[in-house]
């Protein structure tokens, strides 16, 4: 077995909770397993150093809870859903050393579980991974407050009529299709193009407006009547390209 | 970091409904973070105990919250047609969105029944004449 991953216990009971460590100082990972050891209902069963080491850990050993430590994702934007993906089942722990309210709000958003201080006390650690192993989800006080914020200031971004990003010619014609139900395939040979630069352009719009998908890019547009104030000026490409084409299929019911 | 207290169980909670939570709602389901807007179209919601008239409250992604005269048993199948005008959203013609989904919340009012639906499929069809 490779030193940089360190499995700890055998796999004995099915029952318990089973943890894995993520930290780069051993002083942790040591203190939390301690911590862990005299509870009968939770189980370490990987350590890791590193990211890769998680990744290594996590292929290897299922895991209801990993405890990463947020200095270990600090700089890599998708190490939380790549964890999320690579592990579905296991719920995230995030330390972190102070918190930050656009740091906290985008660990909820990307699926972590609970955030919690480096500085946590013993007995609240295992409260927490034991209501998170429940199945809920371990956010304080503030936490919350900023997360119901952030939602908020979504939402009214969204359907507010005075922030609106500026749309290039190329991406409203798009936007024009994907609101008339096209396809991916169907978008790239109307504007002469790959369906891979449709969907790198429809990622893109997504980011701009803040939407998750073409229904809601369909009732972003319609809201705030997006297409009809571009047509009103001069010469758009959106005019130019409406030549008919076929539809979607019919949603069988 | 402020001092945690317990932890909030967060439950599902409907996106199309107001900021309430039901026991109907699946608790299994994730939190639904999508947008609502505020749209009123007229829709026909066919369901296996017929064909009902209804009206959108506000329509999200995931979920759409309709008035209607009568509630339906919270489960139910449905499938609806929204169409969004031409005039409003800038296309040659109107565009269908043709739903299908589960109501997961039912309440009854002076005025009538409110649904809260979940959107399970959608197509967005083009309606050009």
């Amino acid at each position: 077995m490779s030193n940089d991953v360190q499995a700890t216990t055998p796999d004995q009971e099915t029952s318990a909770i089973r943890v894995i460590l993520a930290d780069s100082q051993a002083i942790y990972r040591v203190g939390m397993r301690k911590v862990f050891a005299i509870e009968d209902d939770i189980r370490v069963v990987a350590q890791a150093e590193t990211l890769s080491n998680l990744y290594a850990a996590l292929q290897r050993f299922p895991a209801d809870i990993v405890v990463v430590e947020g200095q270990l994702l600090a700089g890599t934007i998708g190490a939380i859903p790549d964890l999320v993906r690579r592990a579905p089942d296991a719920r995230l722990i995030v330390q972190v050393v102070e918190t930050d309210e656009a740091n906290t709000v985008e660990l909820y958003r990307r699926g972590v579980r609970g955030v919690v201080s480096r500085s946590i006390s013993p007995d609240l650690l295992i409260k927490c991974i034991r209501k998170i192993a429940a199945g809920e989800t371990w956010i304080d006080n503030q936490s919350v407050s900023w997360v119901i914020e952030a939602y908020r200031s979504q939402a009214h971004s969204l359907t507010s009529p005075r922030s609106q990003p500026k749309l290039s010619p190329k991406e409203l014609t798009i936007i024009t299709c994907i609101t008339r139900g096209m396809r991916n395939k169907e978008i790239a040979y109307q504007v002469g193009t790959t369906e891979q630069v449709i969907k790198n352009y429809l990622r893109k719009i997504y980011d701009k407006l803040g939407v998750s998908d073409r229904l809601e890019l369909a009732l972003y547009c319609m809201h705030h009547q997006l297409l009809k104030q571009y047509q009103q000026e001069p010469s758009t490409p959106i005019a130019a390209n409406e030549a008919a084409v076929p539809g979607p299929p019919r949603l069988r019911m | 970091m402020t001092p945690v207290t317990e932890s909030i169980k967060m439950s599902a909670m409907p996106n199309s409904l107001p900021l309430r939570t039901h026991e109907a709602a699946d608790p299994a389901d994730p939190i639904r973070t999508a947008v609502r807007f505020p749209l009123h179209l007229p829709v026909i919601v066919r369901t296996e105990q017929g064909e009902f008239d209804a009206v959108t409250v506000d329509v999200s992604s995931s979920g759409v919250l309709f008035s209607m005269p009568a509630g339906l048993p919270v489960g139910s199948a449905l499938a609806w047609v929204m169409r969004l005008p031409a005039s409003l959203l800038g296309t040659p013609g109107d565009v269908a969105v043709e739903c299908a989904g589960r109501v997961i919340w039912s309440g009854r009012f002076e005025a009538g029944s409110h649904i809260g639906v979940v959107i399970d499929e959608y197509v967005l069809r083009d309606e050009v004449p």
